[in-house]
């Protein structure tokens, strides 16, 4: 009797020491993402300050409002993209966080925003395979994507406006600086040029790899790091680095959240260059804090997206600019793309 | 025909409910507990967002004028309308002999057929549309396989167009098909079609002149329900079309994810919404209550406490159907739950 009392007083003693032990949710966008994520970040984090963390996904837009509306906050960290970083900074659905003692200076441009800390910098690339054009002698830019008398070949884009736009001022010749505020009406016009050579509007980076792995589309736009993963895999495909669209991937905390602080340590442990070369080593996406290259082999750093030859001639998406031209712009690009 | 107007003449259904509900207290207070978690889980929410699409930040019907000024969300209705139609026609064509067939069976080769037609029901949509995309893909089975066998030069373009989504998505749809017109089809009494037999017809004529009526109800109730699920359709279309397929779940979703905007998402699905019971309410208008969910001969001329059953029927399949018509609504309005795990396969 004294045995099952001492037993029972023991398991309430490592209910109660687990309870106490602070656990924050980070959303995320799951799979081998969430995993390197997790082996960069969460395991160490929770290793030194016992603050456990649990992954969850998807950072979906609308549920994160909805969390913030309602009051009723799951998730303490979120990875939204720019358009939902913006979106979210202007509908008041973040923490403000606190900056003090991150190294600002090290990021890449607009890595570090008053309610977001980017993680990977991730970049919609030229890409193609390698079995209809051999390595190097494919389409490198987007202007050899339009040129379909020289590359002829089914194409594959991004199902959003968000983009192809940029993609096809590049290929029309204005220089990545002065690519916005965006001229639509050009834009259009050089989209036009594609239109009957665009075979599929991919709808997300599984369904790309989808794609290019059964070769629907010999070449188009497509995430690098998911073009690398194929390769991986002796799927027949390079990215090319001239000229891409970037896309910023943050950390924010949702207003109202349980664990504020744990989450904001949590945030300012991801800054760190050398875990930050450990998550782009095991992604295959960018590090936003550019010291982590100190510690990636340079044949490795050549294939991220935020290496500085490759950020040489990239366009970072102005997510100000399309919260503001947004609807406009998604109307006429559906009407485009049904015409 | 006649016996379909026949039942169709009396539908007046309002009057006859209400009088059902006072004198069986015991089935009402039976039907409360659904009744009250639908208003709580379903209704609520529904006005949540009919709210949204009207007072998004304050009163306006600018969300809905804006699909005059925006034509192409008009375009994508009728698309909506036009791949849930043709695609629910092929399910009835296909669905039909199935559902026929297997009432031929006895109860253990039947339970049998009918698993295999609810089994995919378990798989995931999104991994049944893949499959079909490893079957109608440029480099895919059948294309790989006619040119193998030297019938085409260049391959197919059999998918990323409405080709592709018809074909997968009556596949999607087939099961709620087959389903309402096979139950419907045990209902029939066979006698008819012995009595058919023996003044002389031919197997072709006793299915044609006594079958083929008495299963219309199934048929409407099948086609109904198979063409209320293909609207609100997402993965699918997604996957399959190309961009001439847009269709209106597509449209919501990136309302909400990419242009943040409520209001108009709303409206939108407001629009399906009452789309959708339009037609419902036209079939209504056509084919009678009873005729639909009621199902069989046995609703016409049989006791009174049998009608009755047929009417508690009636009441919780109109609900459970209309849980349907408004799926895509409340997807919206939760934003997890089905909503959320569709968009789980994103980026």
């Amino acid at each position: 009797m004294k045995r099952v009392l001492f037993a029972m007083a023991l398991c309430l003693l490592a209910v109660t020491t687990t309870a106490q032990a602070e656990t924050i949710t980070v959303c995320s966008y799951g799979g081998t993402y969430n995993k390197a994520l997790e082996e960069a970040f969460a395991k160490p984090f929770t290793a030194e300050t016992g603050i456990e963390v649990v992954f969850v996904s998807f950072p979906n837009y609308a549920k994160m409002k909805a969390q913030v509306q309602s009051g009723n906050v799951e998730w303490d960290v979120v990875e939204p993209s720019i358009n939902g970083y913006v979106l979210g900074a202007h509908d008041g659905l973040f923490e403000p966080l606190d900056l003090s003692g991150i190294p600002v200076d090290d990021f890449v441009k607009g890595g570090i925003q008053p309610y977001g800390v980017s993680t990977v910098y991730y970049s919609h690339n030229v890409a193609y395979r390698t079995d209809v054009w051999p390595a190097g002698q494919g389409p490198k830019t987007w202007a050899d994507v339009w040129n379909t008398k020289k590359f002829p070949g089914p194409r594959a884009v991004k199902y959003t406006a968000y983009s192809n736009l940029e993609a096809a001022l590049l290929a029309d010749g204005v220089p990545p600086s002065e690519i916005y505020p965006i001229d639509v009406d050009r834009a259009f016009k050089k989209l036009d040029e594609l239109k009957p050579h665009i075979k599929v509007y991919w709808k997300n980076g599984a369904h790309a790899q989808q794609v290019m792995r059964a070769h629907e589309a010999d070449t188009g736009s497509f995430a690098a790091g998911r073009m690398l993963d194929l390769a991986k895999d002796g799927v027949p495909v390079v990215p090319e680095w001239n000229g891409a669209v970037v896309d910023l991937d943050y950390l924010v905390i949702l207003k109202g959240c349980k664990h504020k602080d744990a989450a904001m340590k949590f945030i300012k442990y991801t800054t760190d260059p050398k875990r930050q070369a450990k998550l782009a080593m095991a992604s295959y996406y960018g590090p936003s804090n550019l010291k982590a290259y100190d510690y990636i082999p340079e044949d490795m750093a050549r294939q991220m997206p935020s290496h500085p030859d490759n950020m040489k001639n990239a366009v970072i998406i102005d997510g100000e600019w399309y919260r503001e031209h947004g609807k406009e712009v998604t109307a006429r690009w559906e009407a485009w793309k049904m015409q | 025909m006649d016996y379909l107007h026949d039942i169709s003449g009396r539908t007046g259904l309002r009057p006859r409910l209400s009088t059902a509900l006072h004198k069986h207290w015991g089935v009402t207070l039976m039907i409360a507990p659904l009744a009250l978690y639908l208003v709580v889980f379903y209704l609520a929410p529904l006005a949540g967002v009919l709210m949204q699409s009207l007072f998004d930040p304050e009163f306006t019907l600018e969300h809905y004028t804006a699909l005059w000024t925006h034509s192409v969300y008009l375009r994508v209705l009728l698309n909506t309308l036009d791949i849930s139609f043709w695609a629910t026609a092929a399910s009835i064509l296909l669905g039909y002999p199935v559902a026929y067939g297997m009432t031929f069976f006895g109860p253990v080769w039947r339970t049998m057929l009918m698993a295999a037609v609810t089994i995919p029901f378990w798989i995931s949509v999104l991994v049944r549309t893949y499959s079909w995309m490893i079957i109608l893909g440029r480099f895919g089975v059948i294309n790989n396989f006619l040119q193998w066998a030297g019938l085409t030069d260049a391959p197919l373009e059999l998918m990323y167009n409405r080709c592709g989504v018809y074909i997968s998505l009556a596949y999607v749809l087939l099961p709620f098909a087959v389903l309402p017109m096979h139950s419907v089809m045990l209902g029939i009494d066979r006698t008819l079609l012995r009595a058919a037999d023996s003044l002389g017809s031919s197997p072709w004529q006793s299915f044609r002149r006594v079958f083929l009526p008495l299963s219309l109800p199934g048929v409407a109730a099948g086609f109904l329900l198979t063409f209320i699920v293909g609207a609100g359709t997402f993965v699918t279309p997604t996957l399959m079309g190309g961009p001439k397929d847009t269709v209106i779940a597509m449209s919501i979703d990136s309302q909400l994810e990419i242009v943040n905007d409520w209001g108009f998402a709303g409206a939108l699905s407001v629009i399906l919404l009452f789309t959708v019971m339009g037609l419902f309410a036209l079939c209504l208008r056509f084919m009678g209550l009873e005729s639909l969910f009621g199902g069989t001969s046995e609703a016409h001329g049989t006791p009174r406490n049998k009608r009755l059953d047929t009417r508690k029927n009636i009441v919780i399949q109109v609900i459970a159907h209309g849980i349907r018509a408004g799926g895509i609504v409340v997807k919206m309005s939760a934003c997890s739950g089905p909503y959320a795990r569709n968009a789980a396969w994103k980026r």
